[in-house]
């Protein structure tokens, strides 16, 4: 026995794909063997039967429809599979014997364009990884928009790699065989859930040549030794996946790290910048509060501008310049935004269009974005900062693709497009003249219909039209025998027949051949407008990326208005001085009254703050406010103060909450240590820190004392020096003040009314007294005997009644044996004299020292 | 039962009854004494229409923390102090009764913070029940919380409407004291809704934007006068924007939102002519006046205001609207898409030779009606140039002259509005008048209208409308060029008048000789006219004597220039061609040059249009040619 054709040619094109789900095509159905098909069953909820395929055994199969498969692939993307698409390359109606077979693109997690597949507003990054003597190129690429970007790592490249993955979020990545075997690597990637795939086929071999032949020679390509291959990698991995047209990724955008502020990842989440901590939801988080964007485009750029804070103050200040103007002239932010919700999601659209997956519903969703361009462009030709006479230069009217759009798809084109009427009348003649001799034709046919009645007598003589037989004459049995000679009997019923004559058959080929050649016809139109469309892409493209900008921006003052912030004063001082700052997320979500606070930090004699007070008094919303606020300036958005000065931080660094990892077998405390050592490691003057609470999860004294030390070292200026937000529950600590340079007291406002507390959530100069933990426990709801209890041991713990301290063997240990030792020695001697032998004057003299020794103790 | 002092709580109560009526009057209060502190922002926020919660926070100057338990007193404001002090009051509240009033009837809890101080204060107060002020930290500014307003005295609560009918009573309040401050950003949340959110970038446009929108905003345009003492100023739409009611209209003296009859009317009347009967134009009319000629003590919620020279306030509004309305052509409506227009050469039209046929033949036709022969006689009149005051009592009605008459049909008040229901964007009520595209008369339509083609727009010509308007615009010009002729009737006639009516007449005998008429004592209830002005048949003679003789009675003090225009819509209305009658060809071509060729205003001077366009894209879409 051995297999069937058709299962060799499975196995044949399997062969070039293990790694995929195939999709195998079967008539209308896409069908999955063996392994897939059991895979497939399990994760997509479907049946698995089977197929004979030649052998004993039936194959395992599982399918689903050609045109709903769209929905499963997703599924199975989702789930963390690639799928790869096999098409008949023939019509079986053509071919004798088996119909050729090919695959025709995989889906992989970064390349899945189907619509809804991808949330609207974040990207979906590829990212390609190539190392080389000790140096990390990486290159992102997102095929749904066309956007490419690289840089290059050349030290720390661990760290580096996981800043970079923490911009940019891929879901997958391509690495290089250096990269595979490099066990750090596949660790963090690991870690991020990415989508991780070997370079089987040369992905970044020879990449002069790629990007030469994919960006032409000009010099915005850099054709290094790190970055090049893996622009390369990227570009050959997707080509070879889509196996279409990816010309709508037309350039590449380099940058460095150093551009941006490094946030780590644990940073934020701490800080909730795009997600809270508890529920990983956006509503709570500080993207929440600023992203007001009315389009896609706007959605992702606020999330990007999120994800890289700037460095620069000049940039910062273009931003900041833009959402000014934008937040004096409520009635342009207004019209404008306005506008703007009747843009669609332009880049993907064109991400369609270019891989030829797009339909007339796509272009007409294009062309309906389109024409709210010169609106919008014309209502911005009055604006006078760069940034938006920048946004509005670069923006097109694309007038001519809209029109184009306008002329040739109708403006509610059909779900199904297989059966044509999606192109305008008017657009092209031999189309319309097509149309017509349909439309026409369709009446001679009635007119037929009429004649035969008058010719045969036969009042009641249809003409009908079925699948089987075409258009027929249909006659009741009554009239039968009036049925002139030239009529064929072609069908039998019931009652009546129906007849077939030479005239009607030519008038069907005609209809028949018409409706075949427009529909064929309007296909081919479709494919040329698209193709014209695709002509235009980078005009398209940079009109895109200026609308996101602008919703960025408009986004920005609309939430800077409703929300009373102040424009920041940015600069290069290493001050950050904050007044009646408040934080955004908080004070929207708080239906109390939101105390604000100032903040002071440079690099002189505020340069590390200790923050002490109890819990829940707002100690961890001040600092996080802080932090938060800096990453708003140098965002480019205004801050929630009545005043702030930010002076440009490199990183923002945290060490916040307690979170057990224990996934990954580590405790709280190893937790911390690791991040307080990453800190450490990494934090320079520039930086901003955050401690809350480092030294818990160990016993007192080793917290007391590893807080002590870290406290020291980042407040000495030689060895870091950074700015720093410490809260500490150590009293102690607060005696530093006065020995340290630098280190200032702060700490939470209370206020005592007889047995409870109230948290005045005001930070104000000085050590706390008290941490009031008691209080704070009896607040939160521990029972009424624990605490009257707690209160009791608290009080001897003071006064000293009661020690927490073990006994201390050691201590009294030393004491003893240093007597006891002193009449060992003696004992020994006495053992060792022998008494016989002394004379009188000898044991005198032994008495006298032994005296004299137990007199020194 | 002895006549006892009331304890301050009661009496407190009692004077919340007139201070505080419902929720709106409290939150006015507090918005005011919000802007009394210089704040820059105010957000007032209610829930369950204010009667279970209203907050108003601001971020004025605050209160000083040994002031705090003092706010709650009643007669103790920081506003005033001294007797002097009620003369010249430039702030909003002064009374030292609002707080006071408010914590009588409600829970408040008062939180406020001066710059100067580090911490602010917290001090409660419940139905009265003052309780010590405590310190608080927190932003500078104040915010006053009012809970379960009115739960100790439930006849007022009684007496409360719906939830959502306070909601909108506090809305009117908040919006009305945005317009008189665009310089501060106010917003008001209504159970957790924001429903008004302004900028607080003193430009009152922009408020007006955000609070009435686009379209509204587009159809404005400044108002600015003065005389001296008395400054007006603020915006009005256009005239052939309008509404039913006055919901959009706000009137503010020294920034003080009022209800004044007299500002009403004196708008009311500077806008005839330019405006339908019973429309309404979008308005903001903000008044300046020395504190001393005004008192603001009047009423209890200081709603309304009394002015010591009346007079010369109805003088300076009316002047004001009259200047914003004159000085440009009336604009067109707002239609789309905007479409350059074909301009074509048009040929002359020949019209002196028509309009004499005209003429000739309406005095053919005059003459085959009656007997009567009209001689032209001029006539110089002299009137005193320093004749610049207006009248202000109360509205002019002239539809009412007009119940008698059959033929002409009296416009419903909402005309506006139907016409712009109906016919959307594309009818313009008021017509840009481009010359250069020629027109072409299609005919008449039932016998009422006249038909005109012109450029991309069927015009519509109301043929009475429109040559009631020409004849009145005749005689206004000679009666402003003092070129009055009334012309002599051959055969006097003789009226019989109401007693009240002839007395009026004869009172005012020299006012009727300057419009045209001459009338002497004819004993009992009759008058003898022997002149008219030109004209009128002799039926219409009576009655429009009659007429003018009613508006001089009703408008006691109406002034001469007020009363004689008047007078001259009523015998221009009567005097045009009705609806109803054919007109020959000659005739429409006349009439209608006139109008298109010649006028600058185009609604008669009842207020009613006399041409609309309806634009070619409008019908195209009603047969569904276009989308």
């Amino acid at each position: 026995m051995s297999y069937t054709p058709m299962m060799q040619q499975y196995f044949g094109v399997k062969e070039n794909y293990k790694d995929c789900i195939l999709f195998y095509r079967l008539g209308d159905f896409y069908e999955m063997f063996f392994d897939d098909a059991e895979t497939a069953s399990k994760e997509l909820e479907l049946t698995l039967t089977g197929r004979d395929c030649g052998m004993e055994q039936r194959a395992p199969m599982c399918g689903v429809p050609y045109h709903s498969a769209d929905g499963y692939i997703t599924k199975l993307i989702e789930k963390g599979y690639k799928v790869a698409i096999c098409e008949q390359m023939e019509d079986p109606a053509s071919v004798k014997g088996i119909v050729k077979r090919d695959v025709i693109k995989v889906i992989t997690p970064s390349t899945i364009i189907t619509d809804g597949a991808v949330e609207q507003t974040k990207n979906n990054f590829l990212m390609s990884v190539y190392k080389k003597s000790g140096e990390l190129g990486l290159s992102f690429a997102d095929y749904s928009t066309g956007e490419l970007y690289a840089t290059v790592i050349d030290e720390e490249i661990y760290q580096n790699l996981i800043t970079e993955i923490s911009r940019f979020s891929p879901t997958e990545a391509v690495i290089c065989t250096e990269c595979e075997n490099d066990l750090n690597i596949k660790k963090i990637l690991a870690s991020f859930d990415v989508y991780i795939t070997y370079d089987k086929n040369g992905y970044f071999e020879s990449p002069r040549e790629k990007l030469a032949e994919k960006f032409g020679a000009s010099g915005d390509v850099n054709f290094d030794d790190v970055s090049a291959p893996a622009v390369a990698g990227a570009i050959r991995y997707i080509e070879e996946t889509q196996k279409t047209d990816i010309s709508h990724i037309s350039k590449i955008e380099y940058y460095s790290s150093g551009e941006y502020m490094n946030i780590d990842p644990n940073t934020k989440r701490n800080l909730e910048v795009a997600e809270t901590m508890r529920n990983k939801a956006k509503k709570g988080s500080l993207l929440w509060v600023l992203d007001k964007t009315k389009t896609a485009m706007g959605g992702r750029q606020i999330r990007k501008w999120i994800d890289r804070p700037l460095r620069s103050c000049v940039l910062i200040n273009k931003r900041l310049a833009g959402v000014e103007e934008l937040m004096g002239d409520v009635m342009l932010r207004s019209e404008i935004m306005e506008m703007l919700s009747g843009v669609r999601d332009i880049q993907r659209l064109m991400g369609r269009i270019v891989a030829k997956s797009a339909g007339p519903k796509d272009l007409v969703s294009l062309k309906t974005s389109l024409q709210a361009l010169p609106h919008i462009i014309s209502r911005m030709s009055g604006v006078s900062s760069n940034i938006l006479k920048d946004v509005a230069s670069k923006m097109d009217g694309l007038e001519d693709v809209a029109d184009l759009i306008e002329r040739a798809i109708v403006d509610e084109p059909p779900m199904k497009i297989k059966d044509g009427e999606f192109i305008k009348k008017g657009y092209n003649e031999t189309l319309d003249t097509l149309k017509d001799a349909l439309t026409n034709s369709k009446s001679w046919l009635a007119k037929m219909e009429a004649d035969e009645r008058e010719k045969t007598g036969i009042k009641n003589l249809k003409i009908r039209f079925n699948k089987v037989f075409g258009y027929y004459i249909e006659v009741s049995n009554s009239h039968k025998d009036s049925v002139p000679e030239t009529y064929i009997r072609k069908q039998t019923l019931t009652n009546g027949e129906r007849y077939i004559t030479a005239e009607l058959k030519e008038l069907e080929d005609m209809i028949l051949g018409s409706s075949e050649k427009a529909i064929s016809l309007e296909h081919e139109l479709f494919e040329e407008v698209r193709a014209e469309i695709t002509r235009h892409k980078d005009r398209i493209a940079a009109s895109a990326a200026a609308i996101g900008t602008l919703d960025g921006l408009c986004s920005f003052a609309e939430i800077s208005a409703k929300q009373n912030y102040c424009k920041p004063v940015v600069d290069t001082s290493g001050v950050i001085d904050i007044k009646q700052g408040r934080h955004p997320v908080v004070e929207k979500l708080s239906d109390e009254m939101f105390v604000p606070n100032d903040t002071l930090l440079n690099s002189a004699d505020d340069r590390l703050l200790i923050i002490t007070g109890p819990n829940m008094a707002g100690k961890s919303t001040y600092m996080r406010q802080v932090a938060v606020i800096t990453l708003m300036a140098q965002i480019g958005c205004f801050v929630p103060a009545e005043s702030a000065r930010i002076g440009i931080v490199d990183s923002i660094f945290t060490r916040v909450g307690a979170s057990d990892d224990l996934a990954s077998g580590q405790s709280t405390f190893m937790v911390e240590m690791n991040e307080v050592a990453h800190i450490l490691k990494h934090a320079t003057k520039n930086s901003l820190i955050i401690y809350d609470e480092i030294g818990r999860g160990t016993s007192t004294y080793d917290g007391l004392a590893i807080a002590w030390s870290v406290l020291e070292y980042t407040a000495d200026a030689k060895k870091c020096g950074a700015k720093t937000l410490f809260a500490t529950h150590y009293h102690e600590l607060t005696k530093l003040e006065e020995t340290i340079p630098g280190v200032k007291n702060y700490c939470v406002a209370v206020k005592e009314r007889g047995e409870d507390i109230i948290f005045l959530r005001k930070i104000i100069r000085g050590g706390a007294d008290d941490s009031y933990g008691v209080e704070v426990a009896r607040l939160a709801g521990i029972p009424d005997k624990v605490i009257k209890r707690a209160r009791e041991i608290l009080n001897n713990l003071e006064s000293g009644k009661e020690t927490l301290d073990a006994p201390k063997p050691k201590v009294q240990a030393a004491e003893i044996s240093f007597e006891d030792q002193i009449a060992l020695n003696l004992l020994e001697e006495i053992k060792k004299m022998s008494i016989d032998t002394l004379t009188p004057i000898e044991a005198m003299n032994f008495l006298y020292k032994i005296k004299k020794e137990i007199e020194n103790i | 039962m002895f006549i006892k002092l009331l304890d301050k709580n009661l009496a407190n109560m009692i004077a919340a009854g007139e201070v505080v009526e419902r929720p709106s009057s409290a939150v006015k209060e507090l918005v005011e004494n919000s802007i009394d502190a210089g704040a820059s922002i105010i957000t007032v926020e209610i829930k369950c229409g204010g009667i279970k919660q209203i907050k108003v926070t601001d971020n004025g100057c605050g209160i000083h923390p040994e002031d705090v338990g003092n706010a709650f007193l009643r007669h103790a404001t920081s506003k005033i102090s001294k007797p002097e002090d009620l003369n010249s009051i430039y702030t909003l509240g002064f009374r030292g009764e609002a707080l006071a009033s408010i914590a009588a009837v409600a829970k408040v809890s008062l939180y406020t913070r001066t710059l100067e101080f580090e911490n602010g204060m917290v001090c409660n107060a419940n139905y009265g029940e003052i309780e010590d002020a405590e310190e608080m930290p927190g932003f500078v500014g104040t915010c006053i919380t009012v809970n379960d307003l009115f739960y100790n005295v439930p006849a007022r609560m009684k007496f409360l409407k719906k939830d959502s009918t306070e909601a909108g009573y506090i809305e009117e309040v908040v919006r009305k004291m945005a317009i008189a401050h665009p310089e501060i950003s106010m917003r008001f949340i209504n159970d957790g809704v924001e429903k008004l959110f302004t900028p607080g970038d003193a430009s009152l446009m922009n408020t007006l934007f955000t609070i009435y929108g686009k379209e509204v905003v587009s159809q404005l345009r400044k108002v600015e006068y003065t005389d001296g003492i008395v400054g007006v100023s603020g915006v009005i739409s256009n005239p052939v924007y309008t509404k039913k009611t006055r919901n959009m209209q706000t009137y503010y003296v020294n920034n003080r939102p009022i209800v004044s009859r007299m500002m009403m009317s004196a708008v009311a009347e500077a806008t005839t002519g330019f405006i339908p009967q019973g429309a309404h134009p979008v308005l903001v009319l903000k008044l300046d006046i020395p504190a001393d000629k005004i008192d603001i003590n009047v009423h209890p919620a200081k709603l309304e205001v009394k002015f010591s020279e009346e007079s010369k306030i109805y003088g300076a509004v009316y002047h004001a609207i009259k200047n914003a309305y004159q000085n440009t052509a009336v604009m067109p409506q707002i239609k789309e898409p905007e479409k350059p227009e074909v301009v074509e050469a048009s040929p002359e039209i020949p019209e002196k030779t028509a309009e004499v046929d005209y003429i000739a033949k309406m005095k053919e036709f005059q003459a085959t009606k009656d007997d009567h022969m009209f001689v032209v006689k001029s006539k110089e009149e002299s009137t005193d140039p320093d004749e610049t005051e207006v009248s202000y009592n109360g509205e002019l009605r002239f539809g009412q002259t007009f119940e008698n008459s059959s033929q002409v049909e009296f416009v419903p008040e909402d005309r506006g509005e139907i016409l712009q229901k109906n016919l959307g964007e594309y009818v313009q009520l008021g017509l840009e008048q481009n010359r250069e595209i020629e027109y072409n008369i299609i005919g008449q339509l039932f016998k009422t209208y006249i038909l005109v083609e012109k450029g991309n727009n069927l015009l519509l010509v109301d043929q009475h409308a429109a040559h009631e308007h020409i004849l009145y615009a005749e005689l206004a010009e000679k009666l402003e060029k003092r070129e009055f002729f009334a012309q002599q009737l051959l055969s006097p006639q003789v009226i019989t008048l109401m007693p009240s009516e002839k007395a009026c007449v004869l009172e005012n005998a020299s006012f009727f000789e300057e419009i045209g008429f001459e009338i002497q004592d004819f004993g009992t209830n009759d008058v003898c006219v022997s002149a008219v002005p030109a004209d009128l048949e002799s039926e219409d003679v009576g009655k429009v004597i009659s007429e003018i003789a009613m508006g001089l009675t009703e408008n006691k003090m109406d002034k001469r220039t007020a009363a004689a225009q008047r007078a001259l819509y009523t015998v221009a209305c009567r005097a045009a061609i009705k609806a109803g009658k054919n007109l020959g060809d000659a005739e429409r071509k006349v009439l209608v040059s006139k109008v298109l060729d010649e006028n600058k205003t185009v609604t008669c001077p009842h207020g009613r249009p006399a041409v609309i366009a309806i634009e070619k894209g409008f019908i195209e879409k009603q047969f569904k040619r276009i989308k």
